[in-house]
This record gives structure tokens, C-alpha cells and sequence, in this order.
């Protein structure tokens, strides 16, 4: 009997020494890094030794891990070539400068599931800058993150970018923006299609916003063909064009708009548009207020503007223009 | 000169509206003058790469030090001073950080979890924007606490653009309705205000009567327990609130008293309950009415829903406006004058 305690202590000491040299290793395999202003890229990106940029801790995150800001700094640019989440916890003040002719994070087509949580990306010099480039064909989440255009006039900067560069798939991603706000940008978040626009089979890009701020943007948001936009309960005020729907030769492009206000619009707060009477640009408005635009609802050559009737669109310089349909309530 | 993009069209509106001078020509200036700007930022950022894009902030800093984040400063007055136009003054812990007179474009954040206070003294005021250089500030985490009467929150004088996020605005009082004043609009511009609440003062929310008129975005605001109005919209002044709390202000928690020019304010989705009067909509009458929109909202248990006097209230009848009375009051005060309802389009 003492031999089989002794042996089973022997073998229980064995099993707890294996789980913990497991443990060891997962740490060392990093699938959380740590990203600090005081940190250094020459470190492991632990807890205690953290990194300096976004940019070196991705190298070291497993996929599928998570780069976690512990202090307030600017973190630099990233281009994101796997899984992760970059988590600025709130408390933290976590930067990130995009100099002239960059973007601040690309999502390249590898990463097929990105989450970016408490980012401060703001363009700092005025040539073609992205904020975020969201190029693979997967799913990006936007939460909590403020995004700033180059102070001025606009020039060609985007907030957001949806544009597959993925050779090897001709389907565009999905993207979840929330309680983010996007400002002073040539378009706040625009939906296009790189290796789509010449095929006619893939799909589109899904675009979920909710709780997002458009403000003086030119245009807020731009959906182009192929591509499907939802916004609901955001404030789209002060933009050049506050929501834009673009649709081309072979496709059609959507908007369902929900619970918004869209205010004080150089041009036209809400516009619908395509170039092909086949492939209509669609829009559909609902529960929302229309206020204070140059042109409030705009029902543009080649597109189509559903109201579901429960729209405040008063007080523009001129309300509607083309006539509006009828979506009626099921 | 080329077509102007609808930005364009919206600045040199605004720079016509703030200063009367001709904003295409502005609109040409500014063109210029970025373009020298770009080359003065490029040639700066080379020279010295992040000097001060970024000015850091802490109680236990020192005006002393260069804010950086090793060496922060301890004041936004200071902060400021080492910060390039269109950079950003980060928080970096919980403490008190002094008023500020904002002359150049500049954020200010204190993250979420970091208590980031300004003590304003009596007849003082917090924030102050007044230089027509300042076309874009932000504003995000801020407590202003008044610390003697007639004391303002924020001022806004500039010509552009303000964002105010996340902060408290609190207890601006004075003794009559334009001293003491939580967040006073004395020029054009575009104001947005989210998740911010304004407690405690002569008014809340107060915009200058003449001048040019400002657009002003309200996206769930609290404007509570102020004495003279929650929001005072005075003439040529636009502004539009949703998602928001109206409550407990004492006289009235709108005030739209058009003199000569009119206003407008556009209310959906408020709760406006407990106040003296919820909304006066008050003008002369004629081509100088007021104009005020209300729909998906709630008008409850003030003394008197809305008070209409040569004014036009446009509801889109999907409002609640029932239970005004006062305890003195045998019948309820709903509505006192004529409301007319548009159609939903």
C-alpha cells in the first residue's frame, strides 16, 4: 500500500512538473504581448518586459493572440499579417500617427480576424493616408477608436478603407464598427473593391455600423458597388456628403440607415446613385432626422431611396429631391 | 479657382459666417497658406521628429519638464505651450490640471478611468477658445468645476470646429441667466457635444444673441438641474439633440427666445421632464419666428410642457406630452399655445 502511495505521489509530482513546464512554454509562446511607452522592442513583450511598438509585438504574438497596451504612448503603425486584437483598455491612451502617404493599421489578406479596441489614429501629414486599411477578406472589428484626418481641407485621406487586395479571393470582408468616431477625413469610412471590381462574381463587403460618429468628413460614409452598408443610432453632422451610395456597371451597392441623425451637410446629407438602371444604388432610411443639410435625402440618377415614412427630413434647403419610395413595414 | 468640395464649401461658409469675410477668398488663403503650412510641418517634422506633437500630463508632473511621458508637465496652461497646433495633450493619471486659454488647434484627452479635473474661480472661466487661429479642438474626459459664481465652463470663440466628449460640466452658477454658464457658444462654428452633462448652472448650454449663428450636434447630453435653461438658443443658432436627458432645470429646460432672426432646434428621442416650463418656444412673431421640431420624445411632470409665444413648434406627433402640472395647477399644462404637427416623411 505505501509503495502505491509513494508511486502515485511519484506520478501526481510528475504530472504537476509537465503542466507546469506546459504553462512555461504557452507563456513564452506569447499569445498575449504587452506594449508599453517606457517598453523596448529589444524585450520579450511580457508583462514585465514590455515592447515599445505595435509594429515588433505583433511578430511576437502567437495568431489568434492579443497585443495589450499597459500605459498611455503612441504605439506607431502596424500592418497586421495574422489573427490578433490590439487592446488599448480604457484608461489608456493608446496613439497611433499615420505619416504622410501611409496607413496607420493595414489588416493585410492572412489576417482573417482582427479586433482593434481604444485606438486614437490620427493622420499627421497630407498625402494619400489611410487610417485603417482593411485589406483581407476577413472580419474586422472597430470599437471604442477615434480616427482623425489631417486638420484642413480634404485631400485624399480615408478614414476606413474596405478593399480586398486579396488576389486569391474575390470575396470582400466583413466590418463591425462601434462607439467610434471618425473626423476630418476626405471620406470617413469608404466600402470599395480593389481585385472585385473586375470580377463579377464575388461578394461584397458587409459594413455594420452602430454608435459611430461621421463628423466633418467631406463625404462620411462612401458604399460603392457590390458592396452593403447598415448604420444605426449614429450621428452623421457636418460632413461635406453625409452618407453616399455609389453603384456601378454589374452591381449594386445598399444602405439600410436606421435611427440616425444626419445634420449639417455642405451638400446632401443622404444620397443614392448608380450607373447602371439594372444595378440600382439602394438606400433605405428609417427612424431617422434629416436636418439643416444643403439637400436632405437625395434620390440621384440610377439609384433608388426607400422611406419607411417615420423620417424627420425638414429644415433642409431642399428636403428631397427625386421622389422617395415607399419601404412599408412588415 | 477649382470647384470646392462640399468641405470646402462648409469651411468657407463657416469662415463667412464667423468673420462676414469672403469665404471663397478665405477658402484660397487657407489653400495657400496649408500648403506652406505642409512644407513648415514636413521641414519641422524632420528636424525634430515628435518634439511636441504630443504633450503629456500628470499630477506628479513638472512645468519644468519637456511633457514627455518620462517627464510630463503638470498643467494644461503649460502643456499647451510645448504642443504643436494640431497636436494632442494626453492625461496621464487622476488629478487637477488648471484652466486653459486654447490658442492653436489641439485635443486635450483624459482617457476613461482617469479623473482629469479644471477648477475654475469665481468670475473665471475653464476653457477658453478665443483666437481665430483655432479652427479644431477636442475636448474628451474633462471634469470643469465651478468654484465660485458667475465662473464659465467652456467658452467657445473661435471659427470651426469643437468636439466635447465625455466630460462633466458642473455647477456654473451665477445670479442671472447669462453669468454662470456651463458651455457658452459666442461665435459660428460647428459644435458637437456626446455623452457629456451639464449640472448645476444659470444655463446650461448658452448661445450669444447676434453675430452669426452656430451649428451646433447634441448626442446624449444630460442638461440637468440648471437654474435659468438647459439649452438658451438665441438667434441665427441651429442645434439639433437627440438621445438626451432635459431634467430638473428649474425655469426651463429649452429656451428658444428669438429677438430679431430666427432659430431653429431640432429634439428627438429627449426625455425633457421635471423642468420649470419643458420647452419655451417665445419670438416676436412673423418672419422672425422660431422654429422647433420635436418628435420621439418625452414632455412629462414639468410645470408646463411647452409654452408657445409667437414661435412655430412643429411636433411629428409621435411625442408623449401628457402629466404638465404644477402643484398648484387644477389642470394640466401641456401644451400653451398652438402646436402644429408635420408629416413624416
Amino acid at each position: 500500500m505505501k509503495i502505491i502511495r509513494l508511486a502515485s505521489c511519484s506520478i501526481l509530482f510528475a504530472v504537476l512538473q509537465v503542466a507546469a513546464q506546459g504553462y512555461a512554454s504557452t507563456l513564452a509562446a506569447t499569445p498575449q504581448t504587452f506594449v508599453s511607452g517606457v517598453g523596448n522592442d529589444n524585450n520579450a513583450c511580457s508583462r514585465q518586459q514590455p515592447c515599445r511598438t505595435f509594429a515588433h509585438a505583433i511578430t511576437q504574438t502567437d495568431p489568434g493572440g492579443e497585443i495589450v497596451v499597459l500605459d498611455s504612448a503612441e504605439y506607431g503603425t502596424v500592418s497586421i499579417d495574422r489573427e490578433v486584437t490590439i487592446e488599448a483598455p480604457k484608461g489608456v491612451y493608446a496613439g497611433v500617427d499615420v505619416p504622410s502617404g501611409s496607413a496607420g493599421i493595414e489588416i493585410m489578406p492572412k489576417a482573417t480576424r482582427v479586433t482593434l479596441r481604444g485606438l486614437r489614429i490620427r493622420s499627421t501629414g497630407a498625402n494619400v493616408n489611410i487610417g485603417i486599411a482593411f485589406r483581407s477578406a476577413g472580419t474586422l472589428y472597430v470599437e471604442d477608436c477615434i480616427l482623425d484626418g489631417f486638420p484642413g481641407l480634404a485631400f485624399k485621406e480615408f478614414g476606413i478603407t474596405v478593399s480586398n487586395d486579396d488576389p486569391s479571393t474575390s470575396n470582400a470582408g466583413t466590418l463591425y464598427v462601434k462607439d467610434t468616431a471618425i473626423r476630418n477625413w476626405d471620406v470617413g469610412i469608404k466600402a470599395e473593391g480593389f481585385y472585385l471590381q473586375n470580377d463579377k462574381f464575388g461578394f461584397g463587403a458587409e459594413v455594420t455600423l452602430e454608435r459611430v460618429q461621421l463628423e466633418s468628413n467631406n463625404i462620411g460614409l462612401q458604399v460603392l458597388q457590390r458592396h452593403k452598408a447598415t448604420i444605426r443610432d449614429s450621428v452623421i453632422s457636418g460632413n461635406g456628403t453625409g452618407l453616399s451610395v455609389f453603384a456601378g456597371d454589374f452591381h449594386s451597392a445598399k444602405m439600410v440607415i436606421e435611427r440616425c441623425l444626419i445634420a449639417y451637410s455642405g451638400g446632401n446629407g443622404v444620397e443614392s446613385f448608380g450607373a447602371d438602371p439594372n444595378y440600382p444604388g439602394i438606400v433605405v432610411l428609417s427612424n431617422s432626422v434629416v436636418v439643416n443639410n444643403s439637400t436632405g435625402a437625395l434620390r440621384g440618377a440610377g439609384g433608388l431611396l426607400f422611406s419607411r415614412h417615420n423620417n424627420t427630413i425638414e429644415g433642409n434647403a431642399v428636403d428631397t429631391q427625386g421622389s422617395l419610395q415607399t419601404e412599408t413595414g412588415k | 479657382m477649382k470647384a470646392k468640395s462640399g468641405l470646402e464649401k462648409l469651411i468657407s461658409l463657416a469662415v463667412w459666417r464667423t468673420t462676414g469675410i469672403d469665404g471663397d477668398q478665405t477658402l484660397r488663403t487657407i489653400r495657400i497658406a496649408l500648403g506652406l503650412a505642409l512644407f513648415g510641418v514636413l521641414s519641422v517634422t524632420q528636424a525634430s521628429a515628435g518634439a511636441s506633437t504630443r504633450s503629456f500630463v500628470s499630477g506628479n508632473g513638472n512645468d519644468n519638464n519637456p511633457c514627455s511621458p518620462e517627464a510630463p508637465c503638470r498643467t494644461f496652461a503649460h502643456a499647451i505651450t510645448q504642443t504643436d497646433a494640431g497636436g494632442e495633450i494626453i492625461v496621464m493619471d487622476s488629478a487637477e490640471y488648471g484652466t486653459v486659454a486654447i490658442d492653436r488647434n489641439i485635443t486635450i484627452d483624459a482617457p476613461k478611468g482617469i479623473y482629469a479635473a479644471v477648477n475654475v474661480a469665481q468670475q473665471g472661466t475653464g476653457i477658453t477658445i478665443s483666437s481665430p487661429n483655432v479652427t479644431r479642438v477636442e475636448l474628451r474626459g474633462l471634469r470643469l468645476i465651478s468654484q465660485g459664481a458667475d465662473s464659465t465652463g467652456i467658452s467657445y470663440n473661435g471659427a470651426g470646429f469643437l468636439y466635447i466628449d465625455n466630460c462633466v460640466v458642473d455647477g456654473f452658477y451665477g445670479f442671472v441667466a447669462s453669468k454662470g454658464v456651463g458651455i457658452a457658444i459666442l461665435n459660428a462654428g460647428y459644435i458637437f457635444v456626446k455623452d457629456t452633462s451639464v449640472r448645476n448652472g444659470s444655463t446650461g448650454i448658452l448661445t450669444a444673441q447676434g453675430g452669426f449663428g452656430a451649428s451646433i450636434t447634441l448626442d446624449q447630453v444630460r442638461l440637468e438641474g440648471n437654474n435659468y435653461a438647459g439649452l438658451r438658443l438665441s438667434d441665427k443658432h441651429k442645434a439639433t439633440i437627440r438621445n438626451s436627458v432635459v431634467s430638473g432645470n428649474v425655469s426651463a429646460g429649452f429656451v428658444a427666445d428669438v429677438q430679431t432672426s430666427p432659430s431653429e432646434l431640432n429634439i428627438e428621442a429627449c426625455t425633457i421632464s421635471g423642468n420649470g416650463t419643458g420647452l419655451k418656444a417665445t419670438g416676436p412673431g412673423g418672419n422672425a419666428q422660431g422654429m422647433v421640431r420635436i418628435s420621439n420624445s418625452i414632455v412629462s411632470h414639468n410645470d408646463v410642457g411647452l409654452l408657445i409665444q409667437g414661435s412655430t413648434v412643429l411636433s411629428a406627433g409621435n411625442n408623449t406630452i401628457r402629466d404638465n402640472q404644477s402643484v398648484f395647477d387644477v389642470t394640466p399644462h401641456d401644451i400653451v399655445g398652438v402646436m402644429v404637427i408635420y408629416k413624416q416623411r
